[in-house]
């Protein structure tokens, strides 16, 4: 059962329903990743939303990553730190919620006091890990160690992933030094005096010195360089595996040999890296990761201003690759991420153009984890889809529904019914409103909670938030499938049913909006052993609109009609800005797209056509060889392994690649880039069908930059 | 002429008339597989190599009633004098079956050995001479350090998704592995292949005794989160055979292959030889079935026996150090046993050199001409 919290004691007042979920101990917190489950760690990550800088207070010490602004204008969103001085107190064990929820509400009562345009609006992130806190931050100062390169570079390219390997030979220049500028590893064992505020940065000198002292066991330097941990859940012992995700994008973004023959980076594009902590690809949420991703691309920017100021020049050339992402979100530009993303990438080009983010479109076409409904579709004012979850689902799974911006939701109930077992939970109802209990003057989006409960004990949450203050969400999150760490509730794996209903007079959807439901991932790509299992959405048994039709030809992968349920709009969330640069895959040997590679949303309009809708495909890149050989090659974790991946994630920097040579080059940066790839000669020649395989292509195709077999 | 002496039992042979049976006796031929199985247990590749067991009960029946068929053709007499062959004389190894062989570099090693399980003050340990030169004493590990290292043997499990295939064909002797290195071919290496094997069955034998005496539980009995992957080995934990054989290996080879001179780029592939020996050694805490204390003494072990096997093959220039182990919660890798071994418990008390014997000097010779002058 979950308690009643005091009002300042409400962590949703300043967050959401991901922070309430996962920080709240009879909620999913248990569930969590180790680091917030076995807690306290005293040292927080967060974003404020809103004028100005998050402040010192009573209660919290706050510092900032290294940021990148132009002088004159302040962000619309600002990750930072914090400390709680009380970190040690025993109670802090239990009450983790609340004990965060007083720091927010003292940083705004600080910032409060400020002039502001609007109150901050706080999301609060994973810990960092005790021994990754910098105890001597020195803000806005140079890493001391780095060494100005001979020349100045002609661009930079920025890579953003797990376990980088940044002694790797393939990094280095034509003198044998390494190409990689900087590289911050987020959650590496903190120096005593350090330019992050958490985390260990290595610079070029502090790489070729440790190379030096390693000529010949690279696994040697990384432990020497305490590169790995163990012991630390947020670094792990990745750079002793034979490949990590991180390795091949590395190398298929910045690698030079005889991997990538064609497409070599000369001496002049330098390298930054940033290791984000294996937390983030563990959590199954879609909370607690945006500091870090926000933070390591704004760290990327500073690093860049940093090398271009040296050389007394203006901004350099910069291509960001960040191969990561979730499922579930807004996907219209105005989650924090697109926002965030969205505002680096227009300021910077006002001083230089040549300013990219690559991300990939996601691997979800086939996941059956996105749903879109109509006004049509509603049945005597309901509508049902059946979310089936997995058993033996080690995480929390979740399920976002979110409404059209503009609609009223009065009269709008979201119903939550369990597998039909005997001893089952009940049907949970939670009404589309603002509970007038939480929402007073300006404390946090309008929200209200619901909790699943089962013989007392809380196995899910539901909620409806108007998420930032101008879009309901229902947000449903359900505990692990099986019993785990010791907790003793589960939630019943099967199929659930979720069910939209409203009264008559309610409004209904206009013409063009939709209902739009995302699942977030649940499966374990860099084998973090989360033991998750990924549910997926079934339509129900009517109306028959919502059935799958296959289409006439076996071979064919576009319909004559796109069902509720279906792959086109099961795009990569974070990726759903404006300018982020959206990278899809295609199979090199047949040219077609990847059979898992995501799709933009497409969507029926009244004459029965189609047209696209939200964040779509700008390139296809190569993501697998043939069907019988899926996947690229790049550089394994150690210099002279290969490895392979499977995925977008591999398609991304293969088109980074491109673009920051043709960069230092001073070409435009799709110069050498194809038309869209052609439409297989065996699906159908007309109008709802091109829709479909633009959603899937693009407009541009990138040549093949690793080498086959 | 052995085959002649059984003659006179002939008449128990009528039990052959069940010929019915001779399918059964296919499995004799298995026999001379026990040798595969001794390289399985880590202790005897040696056993039974090149001994042919008994005939079939066919051939043995057929050679006999042939023998009365061509008997008739001599004349009785006396036999005529032969010559002898050399007296306590190498020049007759290549005569004697490989595991005579084996036999007898075991006994020249162990001839000279001597040992004694120590406890004095509560502190106990195990001492291990040769020649009455102190070689190596490895102190017992505490319980409680025990427990400290299973976090280790816990957190290198994530790598046997990477490491499974090397895990389970390194049960035995991983001699392949340094094939691999060293560019080998059993029809041009076939001494060098005899020398790696002595010096692993030799390293085996000294484990074995340190094992014993010192008893130390292994991790999944301590931690039942471990569950190994493979089958926990029927000796104590500490030292690991498989570091002691890895290191005494690569100690002979390593001046073995400096020796042949025939290699351009040796340096390089005595370094991998190198992380070979610590990726084997590692490979087993990966496995789930040793604490990284365990190579640290096997490590330590290895590497002396290795030595004493170059001064027994005459090999002349290599000091044998003498090394005390006393165990302390660290990681083990090599750069650290060879770097950092003062400050993480490995000490050395002396150093001796040893003479010469002739079974590993023959065998040294013979692996010399091996060389393949790349």
């Amino acid at each position: 059962m979950y308690l009643k919290r005091a009002h300042e004691e409400r962590i949703e007042r300043y967050a959401g329903p991901y922070e309430r979920w996962v920080f709240s101990e009879e909620l999913g917190r248990p569930f969590a990743f180790p680091a917030i489950a076995q807690g306290p760690s005293g040292y927080y990550t967060a974003l404020m939303e809103g004028d100005g800088l998050p402040q010192d207070s009573d209660q919290m010490s706050v510092r900032l990553p290294p940021l990148w602004k132009p002088d004159h204008k302040s962000l619309k969103i600002t990750p930072f730190a914090f400390h709680d001085p009380q970190m040690n107190d025993p109670r802090r064990r239990v009450q983790q919620d609340t004990t965060v929820a007083r720091m927010l509400g003292s940083a705004r009562t600080q910032a409060k006091r400020q002039p502001a345009a609007i109150s901050p609006r706080f999301r609060v992130n994973f810990p960092a890990a005790p021994g990754s806190w910098v105890n001597d931050y020195r803000v806005d100062t140079a890493p001391s160690e780095w060494t100005p390169p001979p020349r100045k570079p002609k661009a930079i390219i920025g890579v953003i992933d797990d376990a980088l390997p940044f002694a790797h030979r393939c990094f280095l220049n034509s003198d044998g030094g390494t190409r990689i500028s900087h590289c911050w590893l987020q959650s590496g064992r903190a120096e005593p005096t350090a330019s992050v505020p958490f985390g260990r940065e290595f610079v070029n000198a502090e790489i070729d010195g440790l190379r030096n002292q390693f000529p010949a066991d690279e696994r040697q330097l990384y432990r020497q360089a305490k590169a790995t941990a163990p012991d630390m859940p947020e670094l792990g012992n990745h750079l002793m595996r034979h490949a990590t995700h991180g390795a091949h994008v590395l190398g298929l973004a910045a690698g030079n040999g005889s991997i990538y023959p064609d497409y070599p980076l000369d001496d002049d594009i330098l390298i930054i890296g940033v290791q984000l902590p294996n937390t983030i690809a563990w959590d199954t949420s879609g909370f607690g990761k945006e500091m870090y991703m926000l933070s390591a691309l704004h760290y990327i920017f500073e690093r860049s201003r940093r090398i271009a100021r040296h050389f007394e020049s203006p901004e350099l050339p910069l291509v960001v690759n960040f191969s990561y992402g979730w499922s579930a979100g807004r996907h219209d530009g105005n989650s924090e991420m697109e926002i965030s993303i969205e505002e680096l990438l227009k300021l910077r080009r006002e001083e230089q153009a040549a300013t990219e983010i690559v991300m990939p479109i996601g691997n979800n076409f086939q996941s059956r984890i996105h749903g879109r409904f109509s006004e049509q579709d509603f049945d005597q004012d309901k509508l049902r889809v059946h979310w089936h979850l997995q058993p033996d689902d080690g995480t929390s799974s979740y399920l976002e529904m979110w409404l059209p911006e503009e609609i009223d939701p009065a009269g709008y109930t979201v119903t939550l019914t369990p597998p039909d077992r005997p001893g089952g939970p009940n049907p949970t109802s939670i009404d589309i409103s603002p509970d007038m209990d939480l929402s007073g003057q300006d404390d946090g989006d309008p929200r209200r909670f619901e909790e699943i409960e089962l013989k007392g004990e809380v196995i899910g949450q539901m909620s409806a938030d108007k998420h930032r203050g101008n879009r309901w969400r229902i947000m449903i999150a359900l505990i692990p499938t099986i019993y785990r760490r010791g907790v003793a509730r589960k939630a019943p794996s099967g199929t659930w049913t979720v069910e939209l209903s409203r009264s008559p007079k309610s409004s209904k959807l206009g013409e063009g909006e939709n209902i739009l439901l995302w699942l977030q991932r649940d499966d374990d790509p860099s084998d973090l052993k989360t033991h998750g299992r990924q549910s997926y959405l079934l339509a129900p048994e009517n109306p028959q609109a919502m059935q799958f039709v296959r289409p006439k030809n076996p071979v064919r992968k576009y319909s004559a009609d796109v069902p509720n349920i279906s792959g086109f709009g099961a795009t990569n969330a974070v990726a759903a800005s404006a300018s982020t640069t959206r990278v899809s895959g295609y199979i090199l040997q047949s040219g077609h797209p990847s059979d898992y590679s995501g799709a933009g949303g497409v969507k029926k309009v009244p004459d029965g056509s189609y047209v696209s809708w939200g964040p779509q495909p700008e390139v296809s890149a190569v993501t697998d060889q043939s069907r019988t050989q899926p996947g690229i090659w790049s550089i394994g974790t150690t210099s002279g392994t290969r490895s392979k991946l499977i995925g977008t994630s591999a398609a991304a920097p293969s088109v980074a690649r491109l673009m920051v040579r043709n960069a230092a080059a001073g070409r435009p940066l799709l110069d050498g880039f194809g038309a869209e790839l052609d439409l297989p000669s065996t699906e159908a020649d007309d109008d709802t069908t091109m829709v479909q395989h633009k959603a899937c292509v693009g407009i541009h195709t990138a040549p093949p930059v690793s080498k086959a077999g | 002429m052995a085959q002649y002496g059984g003659i006179g039992g002939i008449g128990g042979i009528g039990g052959i008339g069940g010929i019915g049976g001779i399918g059964g006796i296919g499995g004799i031929g298995g026999i001379g597989g026990i040798g595969g199985i001794g390289g399985m247990t880590g202790i005897g590749g040696f056993l039974g190599a090149q001994d042919p067991g008994g005939y079939s009960a066919v051939t043995t029946h057929g050679l006999q009633t042939t023998a009365e068929g061509l008997l008739h053709l001599t004349p009785p007499g006396a036999a005529i004098s032969g010559t002898p062959l050399s007296f306590n004389d190498t020049a007759n190894n290549n005569r004697w079956a490989t595991w005579v062989r084996g036999s007898l570099y075991l006994s020249e090693f162990l001839s000279r050995v001597s040992y004694e399980a120590k406890d004095t003050n509560s502190v106990r340990s195990i001492a291990l001479s040769f020649d009455n030169h102190d070689l190596v004493e490895l102190l017992l590990p505490s319980d409680a350090l025990l427990a400290e290292q299973c976090s280790h043997v816990r957190d290198y499990a994530d790598l046997r998704g990477d490491r499974g295939a090397e895990i389970v064909s390194q049960l035995g002797f991983p001699t392949e592995y340094f094939s691999m290195i060293l560019g080998m071919h059993v029809a041009q290496h076939k001494s060098t292949v005899e020398l790696i094997t002595a010096t692993q069955v030799v390293a085996a034998h000294m484990a074995m005794i340190a094992k014993h005496a010192l008893a130390v539980r292994r991790p999944d009995q301590i931690d039942g989160r471990i569950l190994p992957m493979i089958p926990t080995p029927g000796h104590g934990s500490f030292p690991s055979a498989h570091a002691t054989e890895a290191y005494a290996v690569l100690t002979v080879l390593e001046a073995l292959a400096k020796s042949w001179g025939g290699f351009e780029d040796v340096d390089n592939r005595i370094v991998m030889m190198r992380g070979l020996a610590e990726r084997i050694a590692v490979n087993r805490t990966v496995a789930g079935v040793h604490y990284p204390i365990d190579s640290w003494a096997g490590a330590t072990l290895g590497t002396a026996i290795g030595k004493i096997i170059l001064n027994l093959a005459g090999h002349t220039g290599v000091p044998i150090e003498e090394l005390r182990y006393e165990p302390q919660n660290q990681d083990f890798s090599d750069f650290d046993f060879t770097q950092n071994g003062g400050t993480m418990g490995l000490h050395s008390c002396g150093q001796f050199q040893t003479s010469a014997a002739p079974h590993f000097s023959w065998l040294w010779d013979n692996a010399l001409t091996e060389t393949q002058k790349v």
